[in-house]
Formats: C-alpha cells, structure tokens, sequence
C-alpha cells in the first residue's frame, strides 16, 4: 500500500482544506512542525481512511472535527499491487451518521464499496491487516519502539504473540478442548446407552424368537387346512339343503298358476279390441284438430271487427281535435303585431332614464363646481387679510428697530476693553488682598516681639534658679564629702587602739575619740545626687529657653523681611493698578463719557450693550420672518385668484351644458295615455308570448295526432279482411274431417268413432294387462322348468334348515381359534424384526463409540500440543530468534558495527569495532539504543506483514523519537532512513529536530495558524 | 595565471567519535600558506566542505577562517557539494562575497551567477562555469525511476548534460575557461567513503559530457586524488585534505595547481598536504600485536586492528586498546567463520501456521504430524480465523 495522495478538511486542526501529494515525493518524506501543530494529525487521517477509527479516540469519529466545524472530510488515495484506489470518508459533528466510499481509480472510476461496514470489511480484506498490526508495522510510534527493547521478557511475549497475531492458538486450544470433550461427552452417553437398553440385544435372542416363530407358523398351518376342509362340506350341504327348498317352492307355484288361467284369457280379449281402436287414432286425431281450428279463425274475425269500429272512432276525435287548433291559430298574427308596439315602447322609456340621469349628473357637477368656487372665494379673502396683517406687523418691527438704536460698532470698542477691564480688576483684587497679608503679617510681628521678649524673661529666671542649683549642689556636695569623711573617720575610729599609731598621722593614740553616729552617707550621697540632678534639670531648662529665646529672634527676624517684601509687592502692585486703570480710563472716555470710574462704567456699558445686541437680533429675526410670510401670503394669493376665476368660468359652462340637457328631456315627452307602467308591459308581453307559443304547439300536435289515427285505422281494415277469409276456410276443412273419421270406425267393427273410442284402454292398462299375460306364462314355465331340474338331486334326501346351521356353527369356531393362533403370530413376528433392529443398532452405536473415542483423543492430543507451554511457547521462540536474527543484520547494515544477540532474558549487542565485545543493551547510550529500537521495530513491522500475508506494505511513518540522538547517531539514522526509502517506498519522519528534517529532500512542514493548521511543502528542489 | 583547486575538506565530520577537525585545520593550514606564499590567481573549491547540511559551529568557523585567508589573496569560488547544504552555503555566500569568496550552493543559469568572470593582476581574463551539486530527483522523478531504470539513467545524463552545456556556452577563446563540477563520473576510482545516497553506478554522469575546450575541470565528490584520463579536457578530482577512512589508506593526499594561460594547454602539479594523520590497518594475531605495539604506538595514525584469534577472549578489546592507545577499531577474526549468510535465502512472502505447527512436531517428536493431527490443525484455525471474524 503506497499513498499516493491525502486531502483532508475540518478534520481536528486542519479546519481549511489540505493537500499532501503523496505520489510526488521522492525519497525519504520529513514531516516538520512546531509542537501540536498537526503533524501527527496526518497520521491519524490515514488511519482514519483506511480503518475508520483513530487510537486517540477509538470509534468515537465525531469528535475528530475541527471545533466549530460541521463536518470532517478525509480522502486518501493509495496504490496497492496492480490497482490504485480512493476512500473517501466524512463524519459529522452532530449526531449524522457518517459516510465512506471505496473506489477503484485506475483507467474509470468503479465504485466498489459503499457505507462505513462495506468500506471497512473491503480495506481490512485489502490490506490484510487488522488495524492494530497495521499500527504497529507502519506507523512506530513516539517512544513505543524502545519498549520492546527493553520490556520485560513476559510483556515483550505477549506484546509479540499480539503483534503476531498468535492468541488465535489460545483460541483454538479452547476449541480443541471443546471438541474433545464433546467427543468424550458422546463416548459416555454412548456407552450408558449400550450398558441400559441394549443389553439383551443378542444374536441368540434373535434366533430363540425365529425359531419359536417357525413352530408356531406350522401349527397355524395344520389347522389351516383342517378349516378348508370343514367349509368345503358346508358348502355341499347347503347346496343340497337350496335345492331341497327350490323343488318345494317351484311344486306349489305350479299349482297356483293353473288355477288363474280364466283370468288371463279375459285380459287377452280386451287387450286385442284396445288394439283394434288404436289403429283410428289417426284420422279421429284429424277431426277433433280441423274442428278446433275452425272454431279459432271464428273468433279471430270478431275481434278484428272490434278493432276497426275502435280505430275509427279514434280517428274523428282527432280530425276534431285538428280543426279547433286551426281554428285558434288564426289569432296569432293579431298578437304578434301588439308584441311589437309593447317593445317599442320599452325603448323609449329607456332613453328617456337616460336622459334623465344624465342631467341629474350634470346638476350635481354644476352645484359641486359652484361651491368649490365658493370655498376659494372664501380662501382667497383670508389668505389677502393675512397678507395684510403680515404687512402691519413687517411695518412695526421696521419701527422698534429703529428705536432700538443698537449701533453695533459702539459695542465692538466695548467689548474689546473687556480683557483690560478684567486686567483691572484682577489686580484691584491683588492690592485689597496685599493690603490684607500685610495687615496680618504686622499682626504676628507684633506676636512675635512678645514672644521675644517673654523668652528673654525665661532666659534670665532659669539662669537664677540654674546658679541657685549650682549652689546647692555645691552645699550638697560639701555636705557629702563631710558625711563620707566622718564615715571613714568612723570606720577608722574602729581600727583606733590606744596606743597603736593612728593610721593616719602615725602618732600614737592617746584617747578614744567619742563615738558618734557616723551620719547616713547614703542620705547625703542620695542629697548630693538630687542636688546633681536638679542642677542638671536647671541648666537643661536654661539651654531649652535659651533655645527659645534665640528661635523667637530669628522667627521674628524672618517675619520682618517677609513684612517689608510684602510692602514692597504691595506697592508695585499699586503703581500697576494705577495705569491700568488710567490706560482703561482713556480707552473708554471717547465711547462711554461720564465721571464714573472707569471699571464701572465699561460694567454697565457692557450689559446694556449685550442686552441691546439680544434685543436687535431678536427683532431682526421677527422681521425676516415676517418678510418671509408676508411673501408667501402674497403668492398664494396670486394662486388662489387664478384658481377662483378659472373655476367660475367652469361653472357657466356647466350651467350652459345642464340648460341643453334639460330641453331634451322634454323633448322626449311621452304622449299622454301611453304610459304603462313597466310591469304591466312586462306582463302583457309575456302573456302573448306564451298564448302565441301554445296556440302554435297546440296545432302542430294535433295534426300529428290526425295523421297517426288515419294510418291506424287503415291497418284495421285490412286485418279484418284477412280473418274473414281464414274462417270460411277452417270451416270446410272440419267438415270433411269429421265425416272420413266416422266411416273408418264403422270398417274397423265398431259401432260407431265413439264405440271404438270407449275400447281405447291407457297405456298403463293396456300395458299392465300385457305385463299380467306375459308374467303368467313365464312363471308358469319357471316352475315346472325348476321341478324337473332339482328333483334329481333331492331324490332321497332332503336337507333342513337346522342341518345347515349345525354345520356353519362349528366352522365358525373353528375360524376363531385360527385367527387366534394368527395374531400370535404376528405379534412374535413382530418381536423378532424388533429384536433384530435394536441387535443392528448396538452394532452401530459400538462403531460410533469408537470413532468417538478416536476422535476425542485426537483433539485431546491436539488440545495439549496447543498448550500455552508447547507449540505457542514453540512458535513464539522461533518467531522471536528469527526476528532477532533478521533485526541484528539490519542494525548492522545501519550501524556499521553492531549486531544483536539475546541471551535469555536479556538482549545484548555486539560492537564488531571492539572486537565483539558484548554489552547489555542497558548500557547503549540513548542514539544506539534508537539504533536498536529502530532495528527491531522494522524487522517487527516486516514479520507483521509477511504473517498477514499481506501485500508488501510500501510506506512507513517513523514519528518522533529523534530528539535524544547526538549528531553522529543522527547521521547514522538519516542514512538509515534514507536507505529505507529505496525503491518506491514512502517513508515518512515526523520530527522538530531541524538538523534531520533539513536533510530529507523533501519536507512538509506544518504551520499552526489562527484559522487552524495548513502545510507548506518542499519537495526535492 | 596560476590557479589553485581543492575540495572535499568534510568539515565537521564525526569518525567513530572522534573529531578531526584539527587534523583538517592543520591540513588546510598548509593550504593557506601555499597560497599566501606563492603568486596564485584563483582558488576553486569543488564541493562537500562540509560533512553534513548542519555542521557544528567548530567546523563552521574552521572553513570561514580557511576562506577568510584564502580570500584576502585570491579570488575564490566555492559550489556545494552533495553533503552540503545548499541553503547554508548561498547564506554564507552573501557574506564571503565581501572577503572576495563567491560560493554557489544551487545550480543557476549562466547569466543568474552561474558563470563568473575574473581578470587577474596581470590582466588575463578568466571564464568560470561553476554547476553545484544537483540532485537526481530535480531531474528524475520518483515514478520515472520507479518503471524504467535505463530511462531514469538516460534523464539524468541528459539533464547533466544540458546544464555543463548551457554554462559553458559562455566560454571565450581569449580567456582561461574553467569548469566547476561536484558529481561522480562514471570510471572515477571509489573509496568507498563517500556517501553512497549518489554514488552508484545508475547516477554516474559520462565524461563525454565535459567540455572538450574548457582548460580545467575541477571535480568534487570522489576522495582519491585523480584525474580522469577519459575526458577530452583535464579534469581532476582534487581529493580529500585527509585520509577520511580506511578506504583511503596509503592515498597521498594533494591539492592541484594549474598554470594556464589562453589560448595554451594547462600544466598541471600536485602539492601533498601537510598535517593531519593517516590511517593504517594492521593484521595478526595478538602476540604479533605484542610485538608491534610499541610501533603502533608511536607511528601517531589511525590504526584499524584486525585480529585473529582461536577463541573469543572478553577482555581482547581493553587489551589491545591499552597496548595501542590510538586504536579506532579492533575486528576480531575466528577460523572458522560463521556462515555470515550475506545472501540470505528468499524468506517465504508468508509464514502459515499449519507448516509451522508440521515443523514444531517434526522437531519436537522427530516425526512428522499424522494426518489425523494436522487436518485437525487445520480445521480448528479455520474455525478460530472465522470466529476472530
């Protein structure tokens, strides 16, 4: 399967349309792009193509639509063997199922499958390989490739017998399993078959019941043919016991019948003379027939006499009829003539509403225009007030303007003091507020110098009490030093010993001196120390007013500087106030004379100014105004007027038109007295209408009627000639009849045709008495033919009744016990075919039993071979070396110098450029472990394809893992990858390493923008 | 004029880890003094003077310094070569422009930068036609090469063709006409170092489609200094500056100078490179190694030890690499070898699990699967492969 083309739409990030030409890349493909920009998004589209699923998401597909989307659209198109072919899938956001094609695309396009479970079933058959091996053989993974590396040797099992596709062993264990304890099942219900119901099915039993079959039929047999001959005697006795009954009963018949012979030949008389009278029939039949019909025609004649004094009778009621409509016919020009005046009329009448209405709507024309033309009058007079009033009011406004006598140019000059003005005043404010300041600056100096001289007053008291402190401290000091000397005078009056020198003046001591309580020296210290203190607190409040003092001095000192700059500022700013006032003074005096100040004056100037100017404006604004209506009253005016005449000009012409129309109307006047009202000219007309319509029907019905009875009356008389003719004939024929009858009875020997009449017997007489004759004579015959028959074998002995019914009886007994020895025949017969089955059926099942025996050990053999420790465990061994071995060659093609080995459980490489060292794969660095990674995993991917059977799979996607490569390794993989892309196998490199994908010679790259991702391609330039 | 042709320096090039840069820096260096000694016009450098399309910055700076120095003498013109990126090269050509270096990374038309024209100090013209490496796929597709070899070769000479043709149409006859030409001709004597993406017979242009009137063609690509006697022109493989790899053992490595004037044959010389190591395979077995180490040891080249031994020893490779520190690669040779199977047979296009449940029981039992067994086999995977659907 070789991709040649893939286009996706709104599906995950790539939200426009997308194109990969697949079919145009030559050599290895790198697929480039920053983190989650798509690339392995690509992936995901062809196995979503082929397989209608996606790893990330399974068979939830609706969530591969781009955000926002309605719908994703993937179409990917591949070469595979001989053919090339397209799918097309889409899936849908909401819950719309989604939708796939498959086609075949070579020279036409053939649809070959349709619908998602089509489509899947086709490719999976296609390409041979479930979806998860196609995964794993054409599309290595981030990361996963490295696992089988380095799993562990139970995970690297089952990660292979899944690749593999092996765990259909297990499943077959269990079916061999499965089968061999069917088989076993059906051995034991075999078994417990044979052992309950067929153990006495024997061949010996068998023959015991033939042979007791065989007796029995040979005793059924001898009383068989004791029965045969019992029934061939009855037989014989009841023969002769039949004849002895016939020869009694044909004796006695014999007599009986000569008995009734006078009565037979009576009945033989008759019948001849019957027969006699019959042979008249014939002409006795032509008499009564000639007679009836003469009698027929009679009647026939009288009624058609009937019909023709009917006919014409009818016939003068309509000549009647006839006459009297010719007779009214006659009135009908009469009406005709008055049918037309009465429509002459009618239309006159007409014309004259015309006529009428007609001047009814030049009338009301005539008034309408007439009041139109009062309404303008009346317009047109307001319409002139108001131009009037307009005019007054222009007039007045012209008049209070001048009035006003606003001159505009007064009030330029006024306003263009105004910046001055304003100068003014801001700095009329500026002095009052200097004068202020100063007014409060004087005031704190005044403070101040109080404040000074009260500080000096604190200097000079704290400096008393400082040197009253001073003194005190002295006292207090003195005082101390005495208390401390008298102390040590004290302490040392203790070491004082008479006559021991005194330590200090050496002499010796004389006397004692008088023990005195030394005073307290720690109340004299604690006196000093006060004394200490309340010096040193005098002479802090000393320097703290002394610090007053100077700080006083200098505040005050500042105050006044501030004061005289103050005055300073204050009179500059009086000498500015002063001009301006004098320049504002002479702005203003030419325009505003008067003895005001000048600032004052400009005020007032300034508001009467401003409240003229609004007055003027207003004032000219009301005339314009003014001006403006006072014209437009003046051209409606002129509007007005117009339209006034030309609407009076319009109604003299009606009136002139209404005159016209109403001397016409009289004109058509009607004559006086020939005025009908129109319903009764209505009415009249209608009546004449119809009377001339009926008169005239009346007349054409009858004469219908007329001719109809003529015609009538003519067929009447011609039926009644004819009927007279056929009577007269019938009559003769009857005649002649009626006498040729009578003469042939007179030859036949009768009396008369009415004796021999009487000699006709009924058939069924006639017949019976011949039936009478006939059986008499047979019976007769019978009877004495039966005696002369039987008498032989009667002869001596008669047989009775009784005889034959001792007989019969033990026959029939005989009979009974046959049939009873019969049925016990039959149903031993039937014993025996049984027995014989059920021996057939053992047989049978035995054979059975042992074929399932076989077979059960058979798929027990199987099942154990199928062990998870047996032939798997063979097979996973060898696939596994084999897929080692092939891998250590293909590592070697791309390293140049190591192989593979494995050596349970782990694998280990061979570096052939340290002469075969080998080391455990644990120690490779991260580029050799690719190396071997990427070697296994290929060799994994081609074993998966040659177990699928499948095609040769001409693609393969490597996606990511090259980030931990160093650059030699790199280089060693890009030309690995290279390599692998001989021939016309498109292999594909997802990766962000730019020194790899910038060797590809071609290169996708992805690019993730705002609307979604879109690719750039770079094919091999 | 004297003219100065080099090519192949392989820059950045990691052999068995090692890095060889400084052996090229050392190479290149007697290059440079050649050329800043002796009065010499012009400088080629045909192609692949880098290893890789994204050298390390180490390599990068080693070949603008050689530029940089050869530039400041003589005009320069560099065209990429198959290991290049042709990109990278055309970046940097913006800037080396400025040091008198032009470099070509894509193949152009002759009025596009294709043809270059000079005139040396002595005022003699010189015409150079300079053809960067081209791809094959720029000139057969994938889809051409996939039906028709013979017809994919026959584009690609074509192509090549067309492209020496239309470039050096521009050759004068008052001038000194140079070709510049990175491919592999067919008859050119391999190393086998090159990388073999473009060498293969199937891609090899002919010699009959150089210039019969150019002075000089100066080729890149192949490592053993050569020149092609085929040609009706004087062309030349300049060589690699070093002994890339084991192919090249005992190649002595040069630059070519030509003198060539117009209107006159050119002359052409060799001058060997100095610097840089060479490579030396040494075989025996591991007393003669004894033996020869100290030689080894002290010749300061590449050695490749291939070593015979009766049995694996572990500890072979830290021995010899201890005896002969400067030891790249140690192969370890046995008397018997193992079938190395470089032929493997035809592995079956499927592998059925019937045959192999027959090849397990033969191995397992030593007798082959009875009938009854194997069409049980058989049955039950046909019954497990409709169940798995």
């Amino acid at each position: 399967m070789r991709p040649t083309l893939l286009e996706l739409e709104g599906f995950t990030c790539y939200r426009q349309r997308v194109v990969v030409p697949f079919g145009e890349v030559k050599g290895p493909l790198a697929i480039a792009g920053p983190t989650g920009s798509g690339k392995s998004s690509l992936l995901d589209a062809i196995l979503f193509a082929l397989y209608g699923q996606v790893p990330r998401v399974g068979r939830q597909v609706a969530s591969l639509v781009t955000k926002g989307e309605r719908r994703a659209a993937v179409r990917f198109e591949f070469d595979h063997g001989e053919a090339r072919y397209r799918v097309v899938r889409t899936t849908y956001s909401n819950t719309r199922p989604a939708t796939a094609q498959l086609e075949r695309i070579d020279e036409d396009e053939v649809r070959i499958a349709d619908g998602v479970r089509e489509v899947n079933a086709r490719l999976q058959h296609l390409l041979g390989l479930t979806h998860e091996a196609f995964m794993q053989a054409v599309i290595l993974p981030q990361g996963r490739f490295a696992s089988f590396l380095q799993a562990r040797p139970s995970d690297r099992r089952s990660l292979l017998t899944e690749l593999l596709g092996l765990e259909i062993l297990n499943d077959m264990g269990s079916l061999a399993n499965e089968e061999a304890r069917t088989a076993r099942d059906r051995s034991s219900f075999i078994e417990e078959q044979l052992a309950g119901d067929f153990t006495d099915a024997t061949v010996e039993a068998v023959e015991a019941l033939e042979a007791e079959l065989a007796s029995l039929g040979r005793t059924i047999a001898s009383l068989e043919r004791g029965q045969q001959a019992a029934e061939q005697q009855l037989v014989v006795l009841r023969r002769r016991r039949e004849a002895t009954r016939r020869w009694r009963g044909a004796r006695r018949r014999r007599e009986a019948l000569q008995l009734d012979a006078p009565r037979i030949e009576a009945a033989r008389i008759a019948l001849e003379a019957h027969a006699r009278a019959r042979q008249l029939e014939g002409p006795r039949d032509t008499a009564v027939r000639t007679a009836a019909a003469h009698s027929r025609a009679v009647s026939a004649l009288e009624a058609a006499t009937t019909r023709l004094a009917q006919r014409r009778a009818a016939q003068a009621t309509a000549q009647a009829a006839h006459d009297a409509a010719e007779a009214r016919a006659l009135e009908i020009p009469g009406w005709r003539g008055r049918l037309a005046q009465l429509v002459r009329l009618e239309e006159q009448r007409r014309a004259r509403q015309r006529q009428e209405k007609l001047l009814a709507d030049l009338e009301t024309r005539l008034s309408r225009g007439r009041s139109a033309a009062g309404e303008l009058e009346a317009t047109l007079a307001e319409v002139v007030a108001e131009g009037q009033r307009h005019a007054e009011a222009l007039a007045l406004a012209l008049e209070q303007l001048a009035a006003l006598g606003y001159d505009r140019d007064v009030h330029e000059q006024i306003k263009g003091q105004q910046q001055a003005g304003f100068e003014l005043q801001r700095l009329e404010a500026a002095l009052a507020e200097s004068g202020v300041s100063l007014e409060r600056l004087t005031a704190e100096r005044g403070r101040l110098a109080a404040l000074v001289v009260e500080a000096q007053g604190s200097v000079e008291r704290t400096e008393a009490t400082l040197a009253q402190a001073r003194r005190r401290f002295a006292q207090a000091r003195a005082a101390h030093r005495d208390a401390e000397g008298a102390h040590k005078a004290a302490a040392l009056r203790d070491q004082l010993h008479v006559g021991h020198p005194c330590p200090v003046c050496d002499q010796a001591v004389v006397e004692l001196p008088s023990a005195s309580a030394p005073p307290e020296l720690a109340r004299s210290q604690q006196a000093m120390e006060r004394a200490e203190r309340e010096g040193q607190a005098a002479r802090a409040r000393w320097d703290e007013a002394v610090e007053a003092h100077k700080t006083a001095v200098q505040r005050l000192e500042r105050l006044d500087a501030q004061l005289i700059e103050q005055q300073q500022q204050q009179q500059r700013t009086r000498a500015e106030r002063d001009a301006a006032a004098e320049a504002l003074r002479q702005a203003i005096d030419p325009w505003i004379p008067g003895a005001a100040p000048p600032l004052q004056r400009l005020a007032e100037a300034t508001e009467r100014l401003a409240r003229a100017a609004e007055a003027h404006d207003a004032l000219q604004a009301r005339r314009q105004a003014t001006e403006r209506r006072h014209a437009l009253a003046e051209t409606r005016r002129g509007e007005l007027s117009a339209r006034y005449q030309e609407q009076r000009t319009r109604t003299t012409e009606l009136q002139h038109e209404v005159d016209a129309a109403r001397a016409q109307l009289e004109a058509m006047r009607p004559p006086d007295g020939v005025e009908l009202g129109t319903e009764g000219l209505e009415v009249e007309r209608r009546r004449l209408e119809a009377s001339i319509e009926a008169a005239e029907a009346t007349a054409r019905a009858t004469g219908a009627a007329l001719a109809e009875a003529r015609q009538a009356l003519a067929v009447a008389q011609d039926r009644h000639q004819r009927a007279e003719a056929d009577a007269d004939a019938a009559a003769a024929e009857a005649t002649a009849a009626a006498e040729a009858a009578e003469a042939a009875a007179i030859a036949a020997g009768f009396a008369s045709l009415k004796a021999a009449a009487g000699a006709i017997l009924s058939e069924s007489a006639a017949a019976e008495l011949q039936h009478t004759i006939e059986t008499h004579v047979r019976e007769r015959q019978q009877a004495e033919a039966t005696e002369a028959e039987v008498a032989p074998i009667v002869a001596d002995a008669p047989v009775s009744a009784v005889d034959v019914t001792r007989a019969e009886a033990s026959l029939s007994a005989n009979a009974a016990a046959l049939k009873q020895q019969a049925e016990a025949r039959a149903r031993l017969a039937e014993r025996c075919r049984g027995m014989r089955q059920r021996v057939g059926r053992a047989r049978e099942l035995r054979e059975e039993l042992l074929k399932a025996r076989a077979r059960g050990e058979l798929y027990t053999a199987l099942a154990n071979e199928l062990r998870g420790n047996r032939f798997p465990a063979w097979l996973l061994e060898t696939e596994f070396r084999d897929l080692v071995k092939h891998a250590s060659k293909r590592l070697f093609r791309f390293s140049g110098r190591y192989t593979l080995l494995y050596e349970d459980p782990d694998f280990l490489v061979v570096d052939h450029d340290n002469a075969m060292e080998t080391r455990s794969t644990a120690t490779l660095s991260g580029g050799e472990t690719f190396l071997c990674s990427l070697a296994l995993a290929l060799e994994l991917s081609e074993q998966i394809q040659r177990r699928a059977g499948s095609m040769h799979l001409d693609c393969l996607f490597i996606d990511e893992g090259f980030g931990t490569l160093d650059p030699e390794t790199l280089d060693t993989v890009a030309e690995a990858i290279e390599d692998l892309a001989q021939g016309n196998r498109l292999v594909g490199l997802i990766s962000h390493v730019a020194t790899l994908t910038e060797r590809m010679p071609s290169r996708l790259e992805v690019l993730k923008g705002q609307g979604g991702s879109t690719l750039s391609l770079d094919l091999a330039t | 004029m004297r003219i100065v042709h080099t090519s192949d320096w392989h820059a950045g090039r990691r052999w068995h880890r090692l890095d060889r840069d400084r052996e090229l820096a050392e190479a290149l260096g007697s290059l440079c003094r050649y050329v800043e000694s002796e009065p010499v016009d012009l400088v080629l450098i045909t192609g692949d003077q880098f290893d890789t399309a994204t050298p390390p910055t180490r390599a990068l700076k080693l070949v603008i310094d050689v530029l940089v120095r050869l530039g400041r003498q003589a005009p320069t013109v560099v065209i990429a070569g198959n290991h290049d990126s042709a990109d990278q090269l055309e970046a940097l050509g913006q800037l080396t422009k400025l040091a008198n270096v032009h470099a070509l990374g894509h193949p152009r038309d002759a009025g596009d930068g294709g043809v270059l024209r000079f005139t040396t100090a002595a005022g003699e013209p010189v015409v150079v036609a300079a053809l960067p490496f081209a791809r094959t796929c720029s000139m057969v597709s994938g889809l051409e090469r996939q039906h028709s070899d013979l017809a994919a070769d026959r584009r690609y000479d074509a192509g090549m063709r067309a492209m020496v043709g239309h470039l050096c149409a521009a050759f004068q006859p008052d001038a000194v006409n140079l070709l510049l030409i990175h491919t592999h001709l067919f008859g050119a004597q391999l190393s086998h170092s090159e990388r073999p993406v473009h060498v293969g017979a199937a891609w090899a242009a002919d010699a009959s489609s150089l210039p019969p009137d150019a002075h000089y063609v100066a080729m890149g690509h192949i490592h053993k200094p050569q020149q092609i006697e085929e040609a009706a022109a004087p062309a030349c493989y300049a060589g690699s500056p070093l002994q890339l790899d084991f192919g090249e053992e005992g190649q002595d490595k040069s630059f070519v100078v030509i003198e060539a004037s117009p209107g006159r044959p050119a002359v052409l010389s060799r001058v060997p490179y100095e610097g840089g190591r060479r490579v030396r395979t040494w075989q025996g077995g591991l007393e003669e190694l004894q033996r020869d180490a100290e030689l080894l040891r002290s010749c300061d080249e590449h050695v490749r030890i291939e070593l015979r031994l009766d049995s694996p020893r572990p500890d072979v490779n830290a021995l010899v690499r201890e005896l002969v520190p400067n030891t790249v690669l140690v192969r370890v040779h046995f008397p018997i070898e193992e079938e190395e199977e470089d032929s493997e047979p035809q592995r079956p296009a499927t592998m059925a699990l019937d045959e192999q449940f027959e090849a397990y029981h033969e191995g397992r039992y030593g007798t082959p699967a009875p009938e009854g067994l194997a069409s049980a086999f058989s049955t039950i995977y046909t019954r497990a492969s409709e169940q798995q659907g």
